[in-house]
């Protein structure tokens, strides 16, 4: 009696998932695809040098760089110097100390030769009450907002409202900014002025890799198994997705660790959400929101060069704490952007690009958890023969590796930032290596981070960090 | 605009042209429709400040400039005044600071006038205010940094 209605539950609940994993995969191969087409044309673009010399172009916008920092003591320094190491010339670095518990600002202070400015802010700055403003002696292009804690939303909301430049740059305090990073995310703003509203870059992980000063000088792979799996995460996610997002002017989120606004835009929609755990993916929806419904012909969009060089979570733990907040964030967004989901009002972002991104990001990790537990239910129950099942598996890892392995095509053709073949053939590795264990670990994650979302549970967490020139312990 | 506000743009970072050059197009685009070309005409004009009859000439619309719905043209008609820097031009920042509301018009208005002047314009009879924004004039994180984009 049992039996067969579990077998009908199982046979049907199968179809289903079917179904979820064809679609989000077809939609995974046409935004690879087309990401392909959108680094042709950008490598063939890069091949054009132009004849005059950007560097002395007075048609530069002014960028704010704006540095959110709570508790970041251990990098700040090193990530203050790469911003003002930039080639990119006309910049303004502001440092948002969010109410920090550690020595961020006795750091910022020793290493920049701080002064207070004696009046308060010339307007108001929309965040927390702020302690004090510094201005560097020995460097004119420096600003501290020492603020009380209000979170990394809150801390970057001031920046925008000080600053007087057209663009500003949110950057994490645990990361190092590219020499030449601007000058690419730029690159949408200086084509198209007028209607470039925000551009992101790719994002790097800079945990193998070497230092000099704030730059990084020798990219290696880590061959810290969680920290290499993540660089083939970031380098899908980056190369094969978002560019490909971009060129179908479908891209929902710009990374927290490094975006290029317009300032009035931002301003004009309030600046970054204090209610929500993923404000970058926050933010960009709403600006999508705010241009469709003012009917303003925009764009934002994304240069595939790497721009930022990120800490990325180097125990299960971390890793654990920054995926759950992730997954927690997109169903904050979800839910708090529910009228556009399927809404033709919004066009395609509204009827294709929303629904499509929730359904691989949002429900296809839940559909793969339950994978998990039904197929050895299933097994047990004698349904699924197999050699069907190995067929699946197979599948299943040949379409992941395959994805993956677009990504690593681009960085071997586009950027060639990993010079010897052996980090190629480690990256690869790891591309196989990452469909047994850890995809199904990110998936389990995944359905923790819906338990803390109906759980409103709040979700930060602290994530350890190193300094740049430090190697971590092994 | 698509066209006029490049070109305008160029013109402001071209060498000055002659006496003779004919400004009236310029001047003329004070009062286009568009913002955009509103303040970028602002641009090329602050660079010819020096011949009368550009001041003569932007001097008749002044008073409309500083009603001007967009604050970014006001901006830009301040950083024009600013540039041109004379008695005549001081006066006008400090009789615009009269009724200025928009906050960051205002302090553009400080940076220009330099902090002797805007200790002295008192917006709407606010001293503090003045001694506020004559500090940040010097903050030169706070600058504006060369071509603003369009709004």
């Amino acid at each position: 009696m049992i039996r067969p209605f579990v077998a009908w539950v199982v046979v049907w609940s199968a179809i289903i998932v079917l179904a979820i994993y064809a679609l989000v995969n077809a939609y995974y191969l046409i935004v690879h695809a087309v990401s392909l087409l959108e680094l042709r044309q950008n490598v063939q673009e890069r091949r054009v040098n132009p004849s005059h010399q950007p560097f002395e172009s007075p048609f530069l916008p002014g960028i704010a760089i704006i540095i959110p920092a709570f508790n970041e003591a251990q990098t700040i320094r090193n990530t203050v110097r790469s911003s003002l190491d930039q080639s990119y010339p006309n910049t303004r670095v502001i440092v948002v100390n969010d109410g920090s518990t550690d020595a961020t600002l006795q750091v910022l202070q020793s290493a920049f030769d701080l002064s207070v400015v004696d009046e308060s802010p010339p307007w108001d700055l929309n965040c927390e009450p702020i302690e004090g403003i510094f201005q560097s002696e020995s460097i004119p292009n420096l600003m501290v907002i020492d603020k009380q804690n209000g979170g990394k939303s809150d801390a970057l909301n001031a920046g925008i409202w000080l600053t007087n430049q057209d663009l500003f740059c949110a950057i994490d305090a645990d990361s190092l900014i590219d020499k030449d990073g601007l000058w690419h995310a730029v690159i949408p703003f200086l084509n198209d002025p007028t209607r470039t509203k925000a551009s992101g870059g790719t994002v790097r992980v800079a945990n193998g890799c070497s230092f000099t000063g704030s730059q990084v000088t020798d990219v290696r792979v880590s061959k810290r198994l969680l920290v290499g799996l993540q660089e083939v995460e970031y380098l899908r996610a980056f190369y094969s997705g978002r560019l490909g997002l971009s060129r179908l002017g479908s891209l929902l989120v710009i990374s927290g660790t490094f975006g290029l606004f317009r300032t009035d835009a931002v301003r004009t929609i309030g600046g970054y959400s204090r209610s929500t755990v993923t404000e970058d993916l926050d933010l960009v929806v709403r600006l999508h929101r705010h241009m469709l419904q003012q009917d303003v012909d925009y764009q934002i969009s994304f240069v595939p060069e790497p721009v930022v060089w990120t800490q990325v979570p180097e125990t299960a733990k971390d890793l654990s704490t920054q995926r759950r907040r992730w997954y927690r964030g997109l169903l904050e967004t979800a839910t708090n952007h529910r009228d556009m989901i399927g809404n033709p009002t919004f066009g395609m972002l509204g009827t294709v690009a929303i629904p499509l991104y929730l359904l691989s990001e949002g429900i296809g990790p839940l559909v793969e958890t339950y994978g998990y537990i039904i197929v050895p239910i299933a097994f047990l129950l004698g349904i699924v023969d197999v050699s069907f099942f190995i067929t699946f598996l197979l599948l299943i890892i040949g379409i992941g590796s395959l994805l993956t392995f677009f990504s690593l095509i681009s960085e071997v053709w586009g950027y060639q930032q990993y010079r010897r073949p052996s980090q190629i053939g480690l990256l690869i590795g790891y591309a196989i290596l990452e469909n047994f264990g850890y995809r199904q670990w990110k998936a389990i994650t995944a359905f923790r981070g819906l338990v803390d979302f109906f759980q409103d549970r709040p979700s930060w967490g602290v994530i350890e960090r190193h300094p740049f020139d430090e190697e971590p312990s092994e | 605009p698509e066209l006029l506000v490049p070109l305008l743009r160029i013109l402001t970072h071209s060498k000055r042209a002659s006496e003779q050059a004919p400004v009236a197009a310029v001047i003329a685009n004070l009062e286009h429709e568009s913002p955009l070309v509103r303040g970028a005409a602002c641009g090329v004009l602050g660079k010819y400040g020096w011949r009368g009859v550009v001041r003569d000439q932007v001097d008749l619309i002044v008073d409309e400039l500083f009603d001007d719905e967009s604050a970014y043209v006001r901006i830009k008609v301040y950083e024009m005044l600013g540039r041109w820097g004379d008695a005549a031009a001081r006066a006008k920042l400090a009789f615009a600071a009269e009724s200025e509301t928009n906050s960051r018009a205002l302090f553009t208005i400080a940076r220009n006038l330099g902090e002797r002047d805007s200790q002295s314009f008192g917006p709407r009879g606010d001293h503090t205010l003045a001694r506020r924004f004559s500090t940040w004039a010097e903050v030169s994180a706070l600058d504006t940094i060369h071509q603003p984009l369009p709004p």
